[in-house]
């Protein structure tokens, strides 16, 4: 595998593919940095790793038809849900890995534009526990 | 599936066509009696969202009328490019945006550019519309 252009993902939010209707997509992963500097020789401050603080950031192409963008995603509304993401739509490898996480469904804007744009909608959402990389 | 330039131009040459007295071609012909409008895609954007969920097209449409007298046919061109009424370019492309079901959405953006055109030393005036599809 060599780098790629990043066109044909798969995103699953609550088990349902949105992936078509998705345009863009951040997994974000920070560690707070809990600092442990003390007196001493050196003049470098030092830290170990706290808490994580994960987001998972989309923006979509709203669309209210059965099974697609607000069907999903208003019923989670206040709730958590799984989301998987993997860079190919294709079976999970060590090259084509999945990460799988909860996140709490708390922000929502099922409209959000000005006229004459596509109707699209962004949101993001905190990771509540931590992320499952798989490579199998 | 996303549906093909040829089969947009068709969709939006269909929808024209039901402008009484417009004639709509997906090419240029060799040989036309205006009023007529000739519908083109002039852009492609082939990744609009992941795994080509949206294919935004851009159309060009020129709507072209005859120039034997200049208040005919700027009266004619104003029907044309009003917001609303029975000859609106606008208004018969969104009051079905999805083009018989062939497009997800598509939108009227803009029409301008009013010029008088020479074709086979013949006047013509022709004004272009700017749309988009979302295929």
């Amino acid at each position: 595998m060599a780098i790629q252009v990043f066109t044909n993902p798969k995103i699953t939010i609550g088990g349902v593919d949105l992936t078509n209707h998705i345009t863009q997509v951040t997994l974000e992963y920070v560690q707070d940095a809990i600092e442990t500097t003390a007196f001493g020789p050196g003049n470098a401050r030092t830290y170990v790793g706290g808490l994580t603080v994960n987001k998972f950031s989309l923006t979509l192409e709203q669309d209210f038809a059965a099974a697609s963008v607000e069907s999903t995603i208003y019923p989670l509304l206040g709730t958590s849900a799984t989301v998987q993401m993997l860079p190919l739509n294709a079976s999970t490898s060590s090259v084509n890995p999945s990460y799988t996480f909860s996140v709490l469904v708390n922000d929502w804007k099922p409209m959000d534009g000005k006229v004459g744009d596509l109707f699209v909608t962004a949101a993001t959402w905190p990771i509540t526990g931590p992320i499952t990389k798989g490579t199998t | 599936m996303t549906a093909s330039c040829n089969e947009i131009e068709d969709a939006i040459a269909t929808a024209l066509n039901a402008i009484d007295g417009l004639r709509c071609f997906t090419y240029l012909p060799d040989n036309f009696t205006p009023p007529t409008a000739i519908v083109a895609v002039s852009e492609v954007d082939y990744h609009g969202s992941f795994r080509g969920g949206d294919v935004p097209h851009q159309i060009d449409v020129m709507v072209i009328v005859g120039r034997a007298s200049e208040r005919v046919a700027q009266g004619l061109l104003d029907d044309y490019i009003s917001y609303s009424g029975p000859k609106s370019v606008r208004t018969v492309i969104e009051s079905d945006p999805t083009l018989g079901g062939v497009v997800s959405t598509s939108i009227v953006e803009k029409a301008g550019n009013m010029k008088v055109l020479l074709i086979a030393a013949v006047p013509y005036i022709s004004v272009d519309f700017s749309m988009t599809v979302h295929a």
